[in-house]
């Protein structure tokens, strides 16, 4: 009897699909970059060799340009709008971080303002941003 | 007269694979453009207002920033490597060395930012700033 030999198929990797995958995990990432899209102010950051991170779950983002105005989310805010932006921010969440990112020829008088509104609203941590 | 056609090779995977190695090129961009948004420097623990914490003299180490970003302790002039290797040297002899800077207010901030950076390198754990009242009229502590 006549043995017949299986025709062995040639392997094939699909590629197609290993694209679409491709294509969908770009989408997933460019919406979660999208979701922790920020507006930053255009400031001089200043410098320091010895820094950690001090990213948390929950942020607010206080800006000093070089001039000593201060914005909040790209606004132009006053102290008083800052007092209630971190007023609402932390009766929304406890848990939120304060982050005074100021321009690194900014007065020191411009930061200091909002230490004292920090201080005065009992709010203990604060991280200062540099790079 | 017979129009021979062109037999396209069925399996199109080399463009298919050139389309993924753009896409994960993209994932990447991406991945660090997102990156970028982590926010990194220093962490403080600030004083109340009005708080007042009692340290001995012997332990206070009180040093000026003034407008031009030159530091003073005791009336003389230092540079920042010569004022980092002396706190360095008391704390080692006094280790609840306590540390105040009183601040210019048009001082920079990147002369701060570089005490600062000084004082977490020496691991000083008590520091404390505050803007010169002297110069302004105004009090406020810091951490």
């Amino acid at each position: 009897m006549k043995i017949k030999r299986s025709q062995q198929r040639k392997p094939l990797i699909p590629i197609n699909a290993m694209s679409d995958i491709g294509f969908l995990l770009l989408i997933f990432i460019m919406l979660v970059s999208l979701i922790n899209y920020r507006v930053e102010v255009k400031i001089d950051y200043p410098e320091a060799q010895n820094i950690k991170r001090t990213q948390e779950t929950y942020n607010l983002e206080l800006w000093i340009d070089e001039s000593g105005s201060y914005f909040i989310d790209g606004k132009a805010s006053t102290l008083g709008d800052i007092e209630k932006a971190i007023v609402v921010a932390y009766a929304q969440q406890p848990a939120t971080r304060v982050h005074v990112i100021s321009d690194r020829k900014t007065a020191y008088r411009h930061v200091a303002a909002i230490v004292e509104i920090l201080q005065l609203l009992q709010h203990r941590q604060v991280s200062f941003v540099v790079k | 007269m017979k129009i021979t056609r062109i037999r396209r090779n069925k399996s199109d995977a080399l463009e298919a694979g050139t389309l993924s190695d753009l896409a994960f090129l993209l994932i990447i961009y991406f991945i660090v453009i997102a990156g970028f948004n982590i926010n990194q420097g220093f962490m403080f623990n600030l004083a109340g207002k009005d708080s007042v914490k009692l340290v001995f003299k012997d332990d206070a180490m009180q040093i000026d920033l003034d407008q031009g970003g030159n530091l003073w302790l005791q009336a003389q002039s230092y540079q920042m490597q010569e004022l980092a290797n002396l706190m360095s040297q008391v704390s080692k002899t006094q280790p609840n060395l306590t540390v105040l800077l009183r601040i210019h207010p048009d001082a920079s901030w990147q002369s701060v930012v570089n005490f600062m950076d000084v004082i977490q390198e020496k691991g000083i754990v008590n520091f404390s700033f505050v803007l010169n009242k002297d110069a302004t009229g105004v009090n406020s502590d810091g951490a």
